[in-house]
């Protein structure tokens, strides 16, 4: 047993640091898969900057314990975690914008989205859900149908039909990027008929859907945090004003799917080039407090107190 | 032409055959733009594309290893407690409600808390040694308990020890009934460590995590999961096969 013990740690020594590599990143880095990974596109082979495909399961407890510098979650989830839960995290600045669509599939006969369409919706009572009615409030509920995940929802879109029913014909789909794009290069028929952002915006006075953000260890030094966030925010900006910085980040990733949770470069530069659909940006959390308290109210979150901003 | 049939190799053939043929029936009802089940050319072709990259291979081996470590140390402490349980009945009974309660725990549940007691990347370790160790456990402690009694009165009488009893006559005599458990327990983690993998959303290289971002990036994309399954469904069946050989001939030698 003396001698297993030594050779079982060495291998899981071995399993734990085979993707070891150089760090640029000052600062632990925990983000979800998807628009918010994007954001962190210069440090696509930096061991200091992980990613997990489950926010919830992944890195929500992981926030609770306060094991990383920095970590992207859902704002809902993060300032929830923060309030309810204790985490020692401060909300810093919010880096996604909303990447929610309503596709039509070409067959609705009018062309115009009203109620008695069929329409299908996903994920009950999460964000995309909830934007969608935030939006449309119950107008078009009547033929609304939900399928249990965004998968289906593209599956659905895809096919024009209800696959996870009875393979009705289907008029429009709720669906995210960069899902979408995938569907639209594949599927002529397919076209975007609403930005769930714009209209949320256009309903909210002006103001964006404050969706992904940063939150920052309370243990982490000012200077360092500061700093971080200000070469994010440079990141975020010159990779707007300059796709081939992103794709250049990107390329170097061993297996972009699984590290940043999009299918290819090509489709990360069509979402750019398709007005920023992934919806990447920067913006302090702070000087945002009324957007950030007005998305929270999807959730049914209560005013945020000063306290939890950075 | 009997005996041809009855041969568990040709058996074994048939049953592929057999299962590829319901197979494709099914892909043929569900194959819709192949993001349903698609069928098994479809797979088969995929599956090579994707042999032909690195990073499969890659995930492919963490994977592996991350089974054969948690297999590992499954193994070594199912073998102590099962050699101690085999020979004490009080030990197995006082054991047994331990046993029922991790062979009964939801396989998620136990993900969920080996996330939040270590992290995402080891946790899928964690959780194929907890899923396998009631199996192997079980397998040692029966072929220790079901060693032929004649030949350890036998073994007392000549003055062999508890030890000595153990060592050289019990273990070695309930191997069959150990390698059975290896076998069962084995194709077992492997299925749970790609599971696991899953939903504890780690993005580093494995079967699992490059499954589930396939998924995430195209959803419509079943050919290149059902690629990376089938790979993995192969790997098992050389390791079952594999080790069936080598049983048979250990078996012929002994």
């Amino acid at each position: 047993m003396k001698k297993v013990l030594p050779l079982l740690s060495t291998l899981a020594l071995l399993a734990g640091c085979a993707s070891k590599g150089p760090t640029n990143l000052e600062v632990s880095v925990l983000c979800p898969t998807g628009a918010p990974a994007l954001a962190f596109y210069n440090y696509a082979t930096d061991t200091n900057f992980e990613t997990n495909a489950n926010a919830s399961e992944g890195i929500l407890p992981l926030m609770l314990k306060g094991e990383k510098d920095v970590v992207i979650l859902p704002t809902n989830a993060g300032v929830q975690a923060i309030t309810k839960k204790s985490a020692p995290y401060k909300l810093a600045a919010t880096i996604t914008f909303g990447n929610v669509y309503l596709a039509s599939t070409g067959h609705d006969a009018d062309n115009t989205l009203n109620d008695g369409d069929y329409i299908i919706l996903f994920s009950q009572g999460q964000v995309p859900d909830l934007l969608f009615h935030y939006v449309f409030g119950d107008t078009l509920d009547s033929n609304a149908h939900y399928v249990s995940n965004g998968t289906d929802a593209a599956k659905c879109l895809k096919q024009g039909k209800n696959i996870t029913s009875n393979n009705e014909d289907v008029d429009y789909v709720l669906i995210a990027e960069p899902a979408l794009q995938n569907v639209l290069n594949t599927t002529p028929n397919v076209k975007i008929a609403k930005n769930i952002q714009e209209e949320y915006k256009a309903k909210s006075n002006g103001l964006d859907i404050f969706q992904a953000s940063v939150f920052i260890n309370n243990n982490l030094d000012n200077s360092k945090a500061k700093s971080f966030l200000k070469q994010l925010e440079k990141d975020v900006k010159d990779g707007l004003k300059d796709v081939n910085k992103v794709k250049e980040g990107l390329a170097k990733a061993e297996n972009l799917t699984s590290k940043y949770g999009v299918p290819s470069v090509e489709v990360v530069e069509q979402t750019f080039a398709n007005n920023n659909s992934m919806g990447l940006g920067y913006k302090n959390a702070k000087e945002n407090k009324a957007a950030i308290d007005n998305f929270l109210s999807l959730f049914n979150i209560a005013e945020t107190n000063e306290e939890i901003y950075f | 032409m009997k005996k041809f049939i009855s041969n568990k190799y040709i058996l074994f053939g048939l049953g592929i055959v057999l299962f590829i043929l319901l197979w494709w029936v099914i892909s043929l009802f569900f194959d819709i733009n192949k993001m349903v089940v698609p069928s098994p050319l479809d797979t088969t072709v995929r599956m090579f594309e994707l042999l032909r990259d690195p990073y499969t291979f890659k995930c492919l081996g963490i994977t592996l290893l991350r089974v054969l470590i948690g297999f590992g140390i499954s193994f070594a402490v199912a073998f102590i407690l099962g050699v101690l349980a085999g020979n004490s009945k009080i030990f197995a009974g006082l054991l047994k409600p331990t046993m029922v309660v991790i062979k009964s725990i939801p396989t998620a549940t136990v993900v969920f808390l080996f996330v939040i007691m270590v992290s995402p990347k080891d946790a899928p370790i964690l959780v194929t040694t907890l899923i396998s160790f009631p199996i192997l456990f079980e397998a040692v402690t029966s072929g220790i308990a079901n060693v032929d009694k004649e030949t350890l009165e036998a073994s007392k009488v000549d003055g062999a020890g508890y030890l000595k009893r153990n060592i050289f006559i019990k273990i070695p005599l309930s191997l069959p009934y150990i390698g059975v458990g290896v076998l069962a327990s084995f194709s077992l983690s492997f299925k749970v460590e790609i599971m696991a993998e899953v939903i504890t959303g780690n993005t580093d290289a494995g079967l699992g995590n490059v499954i589930r971002a396939t998924q995430g990036a195209d959803p419509t994309d079943m050919v290149t999961i059902f690629g990376y399954s089938f790979i993995a469904v192969i790997l098992v069946l050389i390791i079952s096969i594999t080790a069936d050989v080598i049983k048979d001939k250990l078996k012929r030698i002994s």
